[in-house]
């Protein structure tokens, strides 16, 4: 949300503010895997035409808090 | 539910051999209150100082300030959960000395270096451009210094700088306690003119989860990561909103703020005249994800809708971007769901007020009373007398920042100075829209 009012065209949603790309709380290997799909989806977002601003939401799930 | 309180004025404070209060006159018996302060042993020393509006003096070191307060009847005591058993608020007889202010000046080895975890302090001049900024530059103030023991864990030094201050601040209330005269002056929330427009404060305030103290407590235990909970405007004025004292910086909040809650004494005012005041509703926020955010948000809207509320005004504190979110999503879900809403809050804009006021808005927020800039600087004259240090000593107010030397001008912006960011709409400024 903050992104896009700041004016980023492409925006990937992270997880949390204090490690948006990853979670402290996974086991090592399950925290690789979150971050691979994070990256994954900004390098389709890099590759993605737009006309206007837009937010790309990871295959993750999202923990809350 | 009503609550008296009985306004006891102080125009003068001078040290005696004994501790009374009489007119207007403050006598303070100093060897009395420092054993009062020393009996904790987690305090190696302690001393008092009086500082007076206009003189050259700095007070460093400021962790907190508080205003004296006692209870003569009704259940629990002022700072319930700290200064007694967990007993409800906010009914019966509370005495104050007004005019005056208790502030904790105290220094100990810290065991978090640095983050928002770590402890922080700010600066009071009772003289020149801070003195007109701050509510603590015209109340007459009585300074407690104290040094902790080293080895202290930051939660014990929290809990024996609140503890000491408190304890100095009843002993100065408990002068008055005999006392029938005084301004009285009695709040409520009780059955009025069902015509009048259904009025909820939404209190948003910043905590911490991964901090020792959240910074906020209510009843003494600290509020972190829950949801809005429903409570009594009088429950302010007896203290059991309370915060961090390792925190001083001008950021943040001091118990004084909580117990003189701008908002909420002129909301009790207005109950009956132009306002049905439905309650307080507080509203932990700075969730770390969206889905938090969203989920108080909603939570806080719900609880005021399901409280017949019409209308709302919300205010949060700390400049936090991630805590703004928070609350400007409060805004905007309470308009959703019908309720005229206003929000109160300082603002960003930078050194010269061309810069955002706002790292995030949402359209619904179209009602906002802006109480100043934080961004602010104040150029601070030498001072003729330091209180809170000694000789020589520099201070630091943030973790990790430059020390700086107290004896010198400084110039600084509102985060660094006590009580200059006004939170809750009971500040000095005057605001002017170009």
């Amino acid at each position: 949300m903050v992104a896009i009012q700041l004016g980023a065209s492409r925006v990937v949603t992270g997880t949390k503010i204090p490690n948006p790309c990853g979670d402290v709380n996974l086991p090592p290997a399950d925290d690789r895997e979150l971050r691979r799909e994070i990256v994954k989806c900004a390098l389709e977002a890099l590759q993605t035409n737009l006309n206007s601003a837009r937010t790309f939401i990871p295959k993750i799930n999202f923990t809350s808090g | 539910m009503n609550l008296e309180l009985a306004t006891y004025p102080v125009t003068k404070v001078r040290w005696s051999d004994r501790t009374a209060y009489r007119d207007g006159h403050l006598q303070i018996d100093k060897q009395e209150l420092l054993s009062i302060v020393l009996d904790d042993k987690k305090i190696v020393s302690a001393d008092l100082d009086i500082a007076l509006p206009g003189e050259e003096t700095r007070i460093v070191n400021v962790r907190d300030v508080v205003e004296p307060r006692i209870k003569v009847a009704g259940s629990g005591c002022v700072f319930p959960g700290i200064l007694g058993p967990v007993d409800a608020v906010g009914n019966g007889r509370t005495h104050r000395l007004s005019g005056m202010a208790v502030v904790v000046s105290a220094t100990y080895r810290p065991t978090i270096l640095s983050g928002t975890a770590a402890g922080n302090s700010s600066i009071i001049d009772m003289w020149g451009p801070l003195a007109r900024a701050t509510p603590f530059g015209s109340t007459i103030n009585v300074v407690l210094t104290i040094k902790l023991l080293d080895g202290v864990t930051e939660l014990e030094a929290h809990a024996a700088i609140q503890l000491a201050e408190f304890k100095v601040a009843r002993r100065l209330a408990e002068t008055t306690r005999e006392l029938a005269t005084g301004e009285t002056e009695v709040f409520g929330i009780g059955d009025v003119d069902p015509s009048l427009p259904r009025v909820v404060y939404i209190d948003s305030f910043l905590t911490n989860w991964h901090a020792p103290h959240s910074l906020v407590a209510y009843y003494g235990l600290p509020i972190r990561e829950s949801l809005p909970t429903y409570i009594h405007p009088n429950e302010y004025l007896d203290g059991a909103l309370t915060k961090d004292t390792r925190i001083g910086s001008g950021e943040y909040t001091y118990t004084w703020e909580w117990l003189n809650k701008g908002i909420v004494y002129r909301l009790l005012r207005e109950h009956g005249k132009r306002v049905n005041l439905l309650g307080v509703i507080l509203q932990r926020t700075r969730f770390e994800a969206e889905h938090g955010k969203q989920v108080t948000a909603l939570c806080a809207a719900q609880m005021a809708k399901l409280l017949k509320a019409e209308g709302a005004i919300v205010t949060r504190t700390v400049m936090s971007g991630a805590n703004l979110v928070d609350v400007m999503l409060t805004v905007q879900a309470c308009e959703q769901k019908g309720l005229k809403t206003v929000f109160l809050t300082p603002e960003w804009g930078g050194r010269d007020g061309t810069e955002p006021p706002f790292v995030f808005t949402v359209p619904e927020a179209d009602a906002i009373v802006s109480t100043g800039s934080t961004d602010r600087e104040y150029r601070l004259p030498v001072p003729k007398k330091l209180i809170g240090i000694n000789k020589g000593e520099l201070v630091q107010l943030y973790a990790g920042d430059q020390w700086l030397s107290p004896a010198d001008e400084l110039t600084l912006d509102d985060t660094c100075l006590t009580g200059t960011t006004d939170w809750w709409g009971a500040g000095k400024y005057t605001r002017v829209q170009y």
